[in-house]
């Protein structure tokens, strides 16, 4: 099939390019020119149509095989199924709403649970060497995975040789008072080799330094953008002591 | 095809495209049945068209531009269809005629090699 046969079977499939009437006008005068032959021969006026018939073919065959040939049947079909459909949803507004809700729901958990697993486990984490991050546990007798004490992490660290850095860190919530209302805070205790150990960098002001790790440095801190900019007003001062 | 009637030729796939177009050439505009009748006599009655080949074979051609179709009238005035080629048309018939003369070609080599 062409490609101009094509679109000028999609467009009569839509737009009736020929009419069926005129389909049928010409198939009658073909009919017709044959029983004037027929009678030309000498056949009698009932048998000469029927000779005629019999020798070119009868009507609505070839009304069948040129409606097949004007339009693309199969889209034909589904252009009516469609419709038919539409007309029966109008028909059942309850139904259709059942059904239009199941579907939303179904798409939007969909959509949901696909956008937690693109998180989680399709996207990269965003640090550098994501595809190098290993986390480390202790193994007990009746722990599978267990936490590691301090003095263990720095025997890790003394004695790695598989990798290029390692870091500490503890979950802990702290109480916070003097900055407005009292809240409770979520925090990370980290070693200072934490934020370059992910080629993290923040903000403002410096890093954790090994040095921050000595037994009796002073404490350091590091805090969200967010807690900053809610807490301290984004202010740059440093007047503010704990 | 096992009921097809006897004495009548099975037209060949593909070749009522080129009959057609050659008869346009031949007579010029004509309507459908002149088409078929002109055909039975040309091949002495071994090619009959019934209605339900011809009409959706020259729908088909109109399709793909190859003919026209025009209501008129008749020399009997009786109104009728009548096709026309058009220049795409022609062209399609030279090149459909240089493919099946050499495939006919072909053909006549090889079956009237020496034994």
């Amino acid at each position: 099939m062409t490609l101009r046969e094509w679109l000028n079977r999609v467009w009569g499939t839509f737009r009736r390019t020929r009419t069926d009437r005129d389909l049928e006008d010409e198939l009658q005068v073909h009919l017709e020119l044959a029983g004037d032959e027929e009678r030309r021969r000498g056949d009698l006026e009932g048998g000469a149509v029927r000779a005629a018939r019999l020798r070119v073919g009868a009507v609505p065959q070839a009304m069948e095989a040129q409606r097949d040939q004007r339009s693309l049947t199969w889209l034909e079909d589904l252009a009516r199924d469609l419709r038919f459909a539409c007309r029966t949803l109008r028909k059942a507004p309850g139904f259709t709403a059942a059904a239009v809700v199941t579907l939303a729901l179904g798409i939007g958990v969909n959509t949901a649970i696909f956008s937690i697993v693109n998180g989680v486990l399709l996207n990269p984490l965003p640090y550098s060497g994501p595809d190098q991050l290993v986390a480390l546990y202790s193994r007990t007798a009746d722990q599978r995975r267990d936490n590691s004490s301090y003095p263990n992490f720095l025997d890790w660290v003394r004695g790695n040789r598989s990798f290029s850095d390692l870091a500490a860190f503890r979950e802990d919530g702290l109480n916070l008072i003097g900055l407005g209302q009292p809240e409770r805070v979520p925090a990370e205790m980290v070693s200072a080799s934490f934020f370059r150990l992910l080629g993290v960098q923040p903000i403002l002001g410096r890093p954790f330094l090994a040095t921050d790790d000595l037994l009796g440095a002073a404490p350091v801190v590091l805090i969200s953008e967010n807690f900053w900019k809610r807490k301290f007003d984004s202010s740059t001062s440093r007047s503010v002591r704990r | 095809m096992s009921n097809r009637e006897p004495g009548k030729t099975d037209i060949l796939q593909g070749t009522l495209d080129i009959m057609v177009l050659q008869t346009l050439t031949t007579l010029g505009p004509v309507h459908g049945y002149a088409i078929a009748t002109r055909l039975e006599q040309v091949s002495n009655g071994a090619i009959h068209l019934n209605m339900g080949t011809l009409y959706p074979g020259l729908m088909r051609l109109e399709q793909r531009g190859l003919v026209r179709g025009k209501w008129g009238v008749t020399e009997n005035n009786r109104k009728a269809r009548f096709y026309a080629i058009t220049a795409a048309g022609r062209r399609e018939l030279t090149a459909e005629k240089a493919e099946w003369e050499r495939t006919a070609s072909i053909m006549h080599a090889l079956l009237n090699e020496p034994q």
